[in-house]
């Protein structure tokens, strides 16, 4: 995760060392410490309300035999807890749709975790979210992916966009902290200004923009997804957009998900905008935050216990939450996958092996880059990186 | 010991979504295979191009085995591993300590 608010703007600026990967809705680091333990998305249910074509988890309307219980969740918790895991994301399929969502929730917190939610907001009910914020919840993600019409037909209901932004404006209401998750791609890319302008007029000030992963129903469309030009253009247009609103004095929070090549854009964009000082510093800055987090800042535990590399990876399993703890899957140094993902700047090839920004970017997605047909360590097919600013002759920072 | 109180784990299949295959790799010929994970995938000719995808660099033989033919004895039990938090008693206090 990206902060653009943060690295152009100052917003929130701490010096802090822990850096989110996934939108827990905090620039404000809960430690000064460096993130040694990962966030935990977990998918607790596989059963959703909607039925979104680029969904990620190829969520169902059933919940799916097996699903983690009630009692075996809250003893997942205790172990992220014991190993020291910051922060769980609550995730599914529709994770509102498990009555047992604010006793978790507030399991999670009493434990010292603070938990967050993903969720397409259309079951936000105010009774819901005062419970879930009674519970402890510290923030929600909504998602919303166009404006009424387009965002309707991803998510395959009429009505999800007005019930999800009632669902908005229900948190805002309750004192949630809240903000937008919007999954750009070649079809909603028009529609982005329209939605961040609508939910700014509602009160939201905090939006996060994801790259499209390639899994779940989104394996099937990576036609549809930006080109190198669109998607450099969309990033311009949220950084100048951010710029600008921070100028205005509007506080607003802007991260960019799921695409680490945006690492390398922002500091080339900083130095056309401010100069090699403050390119320098931002570099440094993503430096600490360390690039693609697959496999060591962010995991996942899916419905079943299966733990993955990420919420994305749902193809591969790490092994299972009901065979041995969560800290022993994620330890396990004799998993040679594990090992070479954790020391990618060293395995990868192709235009990343010799491209200046890799230690920021660790080369992107491992996920897309397989699902490219590039191989485990070949290139991100969402590299929108140009030639020139990929192969300057020096790091912009403090590598040198 | 650890005997008396291994039990049997589901038989069913643990994908949410196709099938998944148990991956045990070997880098050479005196090694032991390692399982090293799952892959999840429509059938087995799927789960050997994605398992090869992923260890090919690492493994010379690569077997995989469907998750649900698989009889797991183990004496780790999600549900036993509780340790107890106390609830707060008004709801009122606030919930998020600072991780340390
Ligand atoms: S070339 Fe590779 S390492 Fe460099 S920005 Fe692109 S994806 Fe990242």
């Amino acid at each position: 995760m990206i902060s653009v608010s943060t690295l152009l703007c100052d917003h929130g600026a701490d010096g802090n060392r822990l850096r989110y990967d996934i939108d827990t809705g905090t620039e404000t680091p809960v430690t000064d410490r460096a993130q040694r333990r990962p966030v935990v998305v977990w998918n607790t249910t596989n059963r959703c309300n909607l039925k979104c074509v680029h969904c990620y988890a190829g969520a169902e309307s059933e919940p799916k035999d097996g699903e983690l219980t009630t009692a075996e969740g809250k003893r997942l918790l205790d172990d992220l807890a014991d190993y020291g895991v910051p922060v769980v994301l609550f995730s599914g399929g529709e994770p509102m749709v498990r009555e047992d969502l604010e006793e978790l929730v507030a399991y999670a917190a009493d434990a010292g975790i603070r938990p967050v939610l993903s969720t397409n907001g259309t079951l936000l009910t105010a009774d819901r979210a005062r419970g879930l914020k009674r519970a402890g919840l510290a923030y929600a993600g909504v998602s919303v992916d166009g404006l009424a019409e387009l965002n309707d037909e991803f998510r395959g209901v009429d009505g999800a966009f007005q019930a999800a932004v009632e669902g908005i404006e229900t948190c805002l209401d309750v004192g949630l902290k809240t903000g937008l998750r919007y999954t750009v791609t070649g079809q909603n890319v028009d529609d982005l200004d329209g939605v961040v302008d609508l939910l700014t007029d509602v009160g939201l000030d905090r939006f996060c923009f994801y790259h499209l992963s390639y899994s779940g129903r989104g394996e099937d469309l990576s036609s549809v997804d930006l080109d190198a030009a669109e998607r450099r253009d969309v990033v311009k247009r949220i950084c100048d957009r951010t710029l600008r609103s921070h100028r205005r004095g509007d506080e607003i929070e802007t991260l960019l998900v799921g695409n680490y090549a945006d690492a390398a854009y922002i500091v080339e964009y900083a130095r056309r905008e401010f100069g090699e000082d403050t390119a320098r510093r931002i570099y440094e800055r993503l430096e600490q935050n360390g690039g693609d987090p697959a496999g060591e800042r962010v995991a996942a535990v899916d419905c079943l216990g299966n733990v993955h590399p990420t919420q994305f990876w749902r193809t591969y399993s790490l092994g299972n939450v009901r065979d041995r703890s969560f800290a022993d899957v994620w330890e396990d140094d004799s998993n040679p996958l594990l090992q070479a993902v954790r020391n990618r700047p060293e395995n990868l090839t192709g235009r990343c092996a010799d491209c200046r920004y890799k230690e920021i970017c660790r080369g992107g997605s491992r996920l897309r880059a397989l699902a490219d047909g590039n191989g485990l360590f070949g290139p991100d097919p969402q590299c929108y990186l140009e030639e020139d600013e990929r192969r300057g002759a020096l790091p912009p920072a403090s590598a040198d | 010991m650890a005997e008396s109180t291994r039990r049997r784990l589901d038989s069913d299949d643990r994908a949410p979504h196709g099938s998944e295959f148990e991956v045990f790799v070997r880098s050479d010929g005196d090694d032991p295979m390692r399982h090293v994970g799952s892959v999840r995938a429509d059938d087995a000719d799927g789960a050997y191009e994605l398992a090869s995808r992923l260890f090919a660099w690492h493994a010379n033989d690569v077997w995989i085995c469907p998750s649900g033919d698989v009889a797991r004895y183990t004496t780790h039990e999600l549900a036993d591993e509780a340790s107890t938090v106390d609830r707060p008693v008004d709801g009122e206090e606030p919930r998020n300590r600072e991780w340390s």
